[in-house]
């Protein structure tokens, strides 16, 4: 069993080695990350209980955090890099990022995404072509924008039980939803070509899994973390974040995990003690 | 490790250190007696009704939001907890009877936290416990209203708390049950019939009610609905085009379109713009033309043909009375159709050109007074010659010449009319030598003028 404070002063650790390295890493991002470290220190402290690190925040706390991070105007503010060599990049989706995310045209289903879910299933299980993906612009409208307004993205396709992918894209299984929506973006087809940018410290500040590339020399992309190439760690998949792409780029695929499928990914889950002593071994060495 | 780029130099200078140490936390050992077990690790190895309440608690409270913003909603999170026990029979049934206990207590109210009331509706949405029927029902039936534009980090934007709980109830009835007199139901279409007759909802709730088979296409509410909301047809339309629904296509759609004839041309072009978002489109059969009306006792008559992508069509049958109706909103709109797109649309032929303009003349010279008909001529002719043409006479016929000298005769144009626009043309040359008319005063006026009279008379009468 994990006790909660060991978590808790773990996340602490992480959170002072996540900022040092990333200003270290990324010295354009300084001033942005001084202004962020202080806001947690300072500004979320009005909210109780004060927070010591921005990985476990309440509502309160994270709804000003959120304008904080709009008000600093960091985000998508990395290297931006053509995407010439890729046909499509991939994202892993909960169904209530899917439909609040996009111009969704029915409104109960934005309000019941679960719904959502099901009547694209329905309709994907019932498609004649097996390979097909079904065209976000069937159902929404507008662009596909992300929490904070701007998504991440992999050129590398999830495939099979998903969990191996998302690992490998920096997620715990815990952060994948039981019912999930594949999205893929065609790359080739986007008119004018689509600009995506090397994710920054500021991009991945609430978040713990982050491998800062460095400034200098431009990197061509981000890189996850893998998270089942545990007890070392060691770089995942490339990595973007996107500024908002309209829903005609998009093609989706809903996808159910099931329950046996999960247990199997259960150990690297955000409450393993191990995944982060791993963790911060990586950013220790960075 | 195979790390792509690191470098080992870590020097920080001093000032860098320092405000370092002052922004980030001091790490320090916890004392032992604050050090407890990770409440979810514990719900998911040994789930209990108590650690569910605790973790239902939390989760109302916000203090579980970093965590489930990362899976969109409340109902998410739980599932994950679920799905990751080893116990997972009994962590769904210990779920159950927390919800049960928790929302026993639950009252909802305008006053709440928003955050709370999303993240109830999106448990109640999920797992359906009956006490959350119960709650939700009681307060809406009463007329309660929950917060219709949220700004919910979890939504990105605002949401919209009201139709949430309207979903939430119709997660437990998303089709009729096996006797329609069960009590909740019937507070449900209650509850369901009086957002009806409200713009916002109306298109949710009379399809809703439409699934429920509480309302048939031809009634006169979903007439009603159409005609005070505009957007339901948006949410009618596509449900009655889902295969789910296309036995009845035919019936349905004739029903809708005879609902949006009846209620005017902005409801049929809607219904055709709308079955055009669902990858269809309405076609007919013939060209619109008043002469087709003494075909119309004939069987053969104007149908209008919906096409759908999947190659599935649907005739719609009218009524005689449906098509004239029709028919009138078709040409009605066509006079609406701006005369400068009109001359130069090289689709429309010289016949129909010369029909519409007879038509806009005619209409323009029906004012009983003589004056009115002058100023109505006058604008006319302005419109045409701001784009390039005018209103001639050619063979004692009144036509229009276009800029390349292409005569459009108005064949079909009345007597009456045709005489007025030639006295209007007379008085025109003649208007010089005639004498300003004297000033009529309005009976009214004089009648007005005489009371008032009366009143001051009888007024300073009765002070002597």
């Amino acid at each position: 069993m994990v006790l909660t404070n060991d978590l808790e002063l773990m996340l602490q650790e992480v959170y002072s080695l996540r900022v040092r390295r990333g200003i270290h890493r990324q010295p354009t991002q300084k001033g942005n990350l001084q202004t962020l470290c202080g806001f947690v220190k300072n500004g979320l402290g009005s909210i109780p209980p004060s927070p010591s690190h921005p990985y476990e925040l309440n509502i309160g706390q994270l709804e000003l955090l959120a304008d904080q991070l709009v008000n600093c105007g960091g985000q998508c503010a990395g290297v931006p890099v053509e995407l010439l060599d890729v046909d499509h990049v991939y994202r892993i989706a909960s169904p209530k990022d899917l439909t609040n995310s996009s111009g969704w045209y029915k409104d109960d289903e934005k309000t019941d995404a679960e719904t959502a879910w099901t009547n694209l299933k329905n309709e994907y299980d019932n498609r004649e072509d097996l390979h097909a993906w079904l065209p976000l612009a069937d159902y929404a409208s507008g662009p596909y924008r992300g929490l904070f307004n701007f998504s991440w993205w992999t050129p590398h396709e999830p495939t099979g039980e998903v969990f191996p992918s998302a690992h490998k894209m920096g997620m715990f299984s815990n952060w994948v939803a039981s019912l999930v929506f594949l999205l893929r973006c065609k790359v080739k087809d986007a008119e004018p070509g689509l600009t995506a940018f090397v994710p920054t410290v500021v991009d991945a500040f609430p978040q713990s899994v982050f491998h800062p590339m460095k400034d200098t020399p431009k990197p061509a992309h981000g890189l996850a973390i893998d998270l089942s190439s545990g007890p070392s760690l060691t770089t995942g998949v490339e990595e973007f974040v996107l500024a908002p792409i309209e829903v005609s780029h998009i093609d989706v695929r809903p996808l159910k995990l099931e329950a046996n499928t999960r247990l199997r990914y259960v150990d690297i889950d955000e409450r393993s003690t191990q995944i982060w002593e791993a963790l911060l071994s990586y950013y220790k060495v960075l | 490790m195979s790390i792509d780029d690191k470098d080992g130099d870590h020097s920080e200078n001093d000032v860098e250190e320092a405000w370092l140490k002052e922004l980030l936390p001091a790490h320090g050992l916890p004392s032992l007696s604050e050090s407890r077990v990770d409440e979810t690790q514990e719900l998911m190895s040994a789930p209990s009704a108590l650690l569910w309440l605790q973790e239902l608690q939390l989760i109302v409270a916000g203090e579980r939001a970093s965590k489930i913003l990362r899976l969109g909603e409340a109902s998410q999170f739980v599932r994950v907890i679920i799905d990751s026990s080893s116990e997972r029979i009994l962590a769904r049934r210990t779920l159950n009877e927390a919800l049960a206990e928790f929302l026993q207590e639950w009252r909802p109210s305008l006053a709440d936290d928003n955050y709370a009331q999303e993240s109830i509706l999106s448990l109640i949405t999920a797992f359906q416990p009956a006490i959350g029927f119960i709650r939700l029902s009681n307060y809406m039936r009463e007329g309660g209203r929950f917060n219709n534009n949220y700004q919910s980090l979890a939504a990105y934007g605002p949401t919209d708390l009201q139709l949430m709980a309207l979903t939430a109830l119709r997660a437990f009835y998303p089709a009729p049950p096996p006797s329609t007199h069960e009590p909740g139901f019937q507070t449900y279409v209650g509850i369901l019939r009086q957002h009806a007759t409200n713009p916002e909802y109306a298109g949710y709730a009379v399809t809703e009610l439409l699934k429920l088979e509480i309302f048939k296409t031809q009634d006169r509410e979903i007439l009603e609905s159409i005609a005070e909301s505009p957007i339901s047809l948006e949410r009618i339309l596509p449900y009655l085009l889902t295969p789910a629904r296309r036995a009845y296509a035919p019936e349905d759609l004739r029903n809708v379109f005879a609902h949006c004839i009846e209620i005017g041309s902005w409801a049929l072009e809607s219904f055709e713009s709308i079955v055009g978002n669902q990858g269809g489109s309405v076609d007919y059969v013939a060209e619109i033309d008043f002469a087709l009306k003494k075909r119309y006792s004939q069987s053969s008559i104007l149908v209008p043909v919906i096409s759908m992508k999947d190659r599935s069509t649907y005739p719609i049958l009218l009524t005689r009375e449906e098509i004239e109706a029709y028919t009138q909103h078709r040409y009605g709109s066509l006079q609406q159709y701006p005369i400068a797109q009109f001359l130069h649309d090289p689709l429309i032929s010289r016949s129909a050109l010369g029909k519409e303009l007879t038509l806009r003349l005619e209409q323009r010279l029906k004012a009983p007074d003589f004056r009115s008909n002058i100023s109505a001529a006058g604008d006319f002719e302005a419109q045409l010659e701001r784009n390039g043409a005018r209103l001639a006479i050619s063979n004692d016929k009144i036509c229009v010449r276009l800029q390349h000298n292409a005569n459009i005769l108005l064949e079909g144009l009345s007597k009456k009319a045709l005489n007025c626009y030639l006295q209007i043309l007379m008085y025109r040359k003649y208007e010089k030598f005639l004498k300003p008319e004297p000033r009529q005063v309005n009976p009214r006026e004089q009648v007005d003028e005489i009371l008032a009279r009366a009143k001051l008379a009888f007024i300073s009468a009765s002070q002597k």
